[in-house]
């Protein structure tokens, strides 16, 4: 028997031996009985096949296949189906561990979701601000009190040597104090290389927990600043591990994000356009392309679901049909009456077409369709939601549009608060946003005596940073198509791909 | 018959490999070497077939002619693409290098001017205080002098350390014309920096302090980045499909050597070849001009491309740790693992730091060992791709994200 596409197995949750599984009663109009027999096809998972036979046991399969479909063979099916629901619900009842079992997996697929995977980021890189805090900050407090013990020492040199001396001879002196100045100097440059921030010990450290935590999304960004790098063995080693994990999972939620609010933008734009038009000529009707679409955000459920709604468009609900190709197989291919079933597709449009049948279809046309969006919407209230976006095709000039001004819009923010010119601002915010990350210019950094304002400053740089990627992440996700399709036709141009 | 002969020629202008000049020759020798035993209805399908080979022969002489010609483009195309794109983007960091080594070595100079006024204003100033303390007898006022030292040197702290962070001042005073100038903006220097652009690792050790040279930057990585990622991409690629065939243990050279002896055995036994039986091979499988081959699916374990990524970890981690004496192994695996995830702190690099600086080979060598290193990381995506996509199924199917049987 051939398969008529993915179904959803009314006994989805519960145990099921592998193999059939019958119920069996007195068909009510012919008289007959009828066995319904849940199969494992051979293409199925946990999915089932359900498939009407009318067996007489004195007679051979062939002849017992009912040929005149009523009404109340589908009441029959309906009847069945809410007595294995009902077996189902039983069934779910007694099993408690399969309930934690399901609630489980219901909360990992909620965390692979958007939300899921950016509360996920965020609570990392609170995570790892704490954890780096703890490992740096000492460190450093302690080169910050080294310095000032260093300049102590050095200015209690310099008086010993004057002490010393009773006659001031210039040119002795000159040299001394200058070679005592190199010194000093070369020490500011170690100490400097060391993680040392320059100040005195009033200022807010650099590894506050701000500041941790811009550098926890520096790292798992792969931005990368470098004016606070870790200086101790442990604070490198936890570095390493925390990039190892934390670089996968935003790459993750990055793509996610990207196709979400590229869809969200696609629809943005799509209704956009179309008031456009609608403004400027009432009467034209758009074209939007409409293809069966696979939107890279969303499950692969809604790409067989489509094809299956395509399918059973396709297919035809015709009264009766026996399919020659079947008869090995003795299943009865029932197509329900339209009027009373019409059944809503995916996309909440209902289908009552009708059109010739088809008897060479390879699929299993009819019941085995039906039947199976009978199974499936019951299982599945919430179908494909993700399924719902016509690839709209953004121009590239509007995707490259909104990451400028992005960091136009940056640029302007930081340049008002850190007295950076425009040029510089817009520096920072490309940058920044390109994942190159020199760290010569933080916000925040510079102007941190007022410690509450520069904590402030730190955090919305976070968030800039984070939000920044996620549109530049959507942006990919828009440029795509018309990028792959400009480079083919360049390739074909140039004679670099065979034209097909 | 007639059917017969439609279909071959159907299938002649469909194939277009190579293996269809072979086939045709072996089948045309076997048409020909057909024993004699036909019937009356066989006899006319004979002629046919032969009058078609005739056709055929002639056409089979121009279409080897016109296929070798296509596999020739082909492997020109195919090499160019990599080569292309690599001389391309090595240029183009050549390029960068001289362009802002131009940009900058200006401002590097001024910026060793003004550190030598720096010092020499802070140590004048001090042999003024000195002066002061010299010829002070009054004692508290000598303790306020003391302190005014303090200051001064704190003073001299500070603009040092702003001289440093904010205008990239390395750090060298000439006293006399003892110490040499170590520059950052070498030639050396400036090729590493752009090729920190444009894989974005973006070390920050050296940055540009120009306003020219700031714009400039972001304008070469605004091409440069697109351009190194679609060479890495590309290289990536095709190291992996080498690598697949080193590991498989197949290369493509052998299963055409080994096709041509099947067909040559044939042909040598071709009394009773069934010219079916030949066109039954299926193209796909055994031809010689496609770079895709698609019988060489050899998989290779993810943990197999995770330990080449290692390997090459450490063995730059014990590379640079050997060239610079400040370094321990740690210190070197920790700077490949920061520039290999392109995170890129820049604090500590090969080449500049404190013990020898302005060593122009090590930065050269750096700037290698990135590019490498990332078209390596390129070819293990590439490699564990297969895999990985396996595995994430699988495990979305676990999690539910993936409906089973998708």
């Amino acid at each position: 028997m051939s398969e008529g596409g993915n179904e959803e197995s009314v006994f989805k949750e519960s145990k099921r031996e592998e193999g059939k599984a019958t119920r069996s009663w007195c068909c009510c109009c012919c008289k007959r009985p009828a066995q319904f027999v849940i199969e494992k096809g051979p293409n199925s998972r946990n999915g089932a096949r359900l498939a009407m036979y009318a067996t007489d046991p004195s007679s051979s399969m062939a002849d017992n296949l009912v040929t005149t479909p009523t009404e109340d063979h589908i009441s029959d099916i309906q009847t069945f189906r809410q007595d294995c629901s009902q077996k189902d619900n039983s069934i779910r009842r007694r099993t408690c561990e399969q309930r934690c079992k399901k609630c489980c997996k219901k909360f990992m697929t909620f965390f692979f979701s958007n939300i899921g995977l950016c509360s996920l980021v965020v609570a990392y890189s609170i995570l790892g601000g704490f954890i780096f805090q703890t490992l740096e900050a000492p460190h450093e407090i302690q080169k910050r009190h080294l310095m000032t013990k260093r300049r102590a020492l050095y200015a209690q040199e310099l008086w010993n040597f004057t002490d010393s001396r009773d006659i001031f001879f210039e040119p002795n002196y000159t040299r001394v104090v200058e070679m005592l100045l190199v010194r000093f100097q070369t020490d500011v440059l170690l100490a400097k290389k060391d993680g040392w921030d320059g100040s005195d010990g009033d200022v807010e450290p650099l590894w506050s927990f701000a500041g941790s935590l811009l550098y926890s999304v520096t790292v798992i960004t792969t931005i990368g600043y470098g004016h606070i790098a870790p200086k101790t063995f442990e604070g490198r080693l936890v570095t390493i591990f925390y990039a190892l994990f934390g670089i996968p999972l935003t790459l993750l939620c990055l793509t996610n994000m990207g196709s979400f609010l590229g869809n969200c933008f696609r629809l943005l734009y799509k209704h956009l356009c179309q008031l456009l038009k609608w403004m400027c000529c009432p009467p034209e009707e758009t074209v939007t392309k409409r293809r069966s679409v696979n939107s890279p955000g969303s499950t692969i459920r809604s790409k067989s679901v489509s094809s299956r709604s395509d399918l059973s468009q396709q297919q035809e609900l015709h009264p009766l049909q026996l399919n020659a190709d079947d008869k090995s197989t003795n299943t009865l291919k029932v197509a329900p009456l339209k009027a009373p079933i019409v059944r809503k597709d995916s996309r909440g449009k209902t289908r009552s077409r009708s059109s010739s049948p088809s008897p060479t279809s390879k699929e299993p046309p009819g019941v085995i369709g039906e039947i199976n969006i009978v199974v499936e919407d019951y299982d599945n209230p919430k179908m494909n939601t993700d399924h719902k976006v016509e690839q709209i095709r953004v121009p590239i000039f509007v995707s490259l549009l909104i990451i400028a001004i992005y960091i136009i819009g940056g640029a302007l923010m930081f340049s008002m608060w850190e007295n950076w010119d425009y040029l510089e601002g817009s520096y920072f915010c490309f940058i920044t946003l390109s994942t190159i990350g020199f760290g010569d210019y933080v916000p925040g950094s510079i102007s941190r005596t007022e410690n509450a304002d520069s904590r402030k400053k730190l955090i919305i740089c976070c968030v800039y940073l984070l939000f920044g990627l996620a549109v530049i992440a959507m942006c990919f996700n828009l440029m795509q198509e018309d990028v792959r399709a400009k480079f083919r036709w360049l390739g074909v141009k140039l004679g670099l791909i065979e034209e097909k | 018959m007639k059917g017969k002969k439609e279909k071959m020629d159907d299938e002649e202008e469909k194939k277009s490999s190579a293996i269809d000049c072979l086939i045709e020759h072996a089948s045309i020798a076997a048409a020909i070497a057909e024993p004699e035993d036909d019937i009356d209805d066989k006899g006319e399908r004979k002629q046919t077939v032969v009058r078609s080979q005739v056709t055929r022969q002639r056409r089979y002489k121009a279409t080897c002619k016109e296929q070798t010609a296509v596999c020739l483009k082909r492997f020109c195309v195919y090499m160019a693409s990599y080569v292309g794109l690599t001389c391309i983007v090595v240029g183009y960091s050549i390029l960068g290098g001289i362009i802002f080594v131009e940009l900058e070595s200006d401002h590097e100079d001024r910026i060793q001017e003004v550190a030598e006024d720096l010092m020499n204003t802070h140590t004048s100033r001090l042999n003024q205080r000195l002066r002061m303390i010299l010829q002070q007898h009054n004692f508290t006022r000598i303790v306020d002098l003391s302190e005014t030292i303090k200051d001064e040197l704190q003073d001299f702290q500070q603009q040092t350390y702003q001289l440093v962070n904010e205008e990239g001042w390395n750090g060298d005073y000439e006293m006399g014309n003892d110490t040499l100038r170590r520059n950052k903006w070498t030639f050396s220097g400036g090729l590493l920096y752009s090729v920190t652009v444009i894989t974005t690792i973006g070390y920050g050790f050296i940055t540009p302090r120009t306003t020219a040279g700031r714009a400039i930057t972001m304008l070469y990585a605004l091409i440069g980045i697109p351009l190194t990622v679609l060479c890495i991409t590309n290289i990536g690629r095709g190291m992996a499909s080498l690598f697949r065939a080193l590991y498989g243990g197949t290369f493509c050279v052998e299963c055409r050597q080994q096709f041509l002896n099947t067909v040559k055995n044939k042909r040598s036994n071709s009394t009773a070849i069934d010219t079916i039986e030949l066109e039954k091979i299926d193209p796909d499988q055994v031809s010689i001009a496609e770079y895709n081959h698609t019988h060489q699916e050899t998989e290779v374990p993810i943990i197999i491309c995770l330990l080449l990524v290692a390997w090459y970890i450490v063995f730059g981690a014990i590379m640079f740790s050997i060239w610079e004496k400040e370094w321990d192994y740690f210190v070197g695996s920790y700077f490949c693992f920061i520039t290999l995830s392109t995170i890129g702190f820049g604090d500590v690099v090969p080449g500049f730091s404190n013990a020898e600086w302005d060593d122009q080979v090590k930065q050269v060598t750096c700037s290698l060992y990135l590019l490498i290193g990332l078209s390596t990381l390129a070819m293990c995506f590439d490699l564990m791709q297969q895999r990985g996509i396996a595995l994430a199924n699988k495990f979305g199917k676990f999690i539910g994200l993936v409906k089973p049987g998708d």
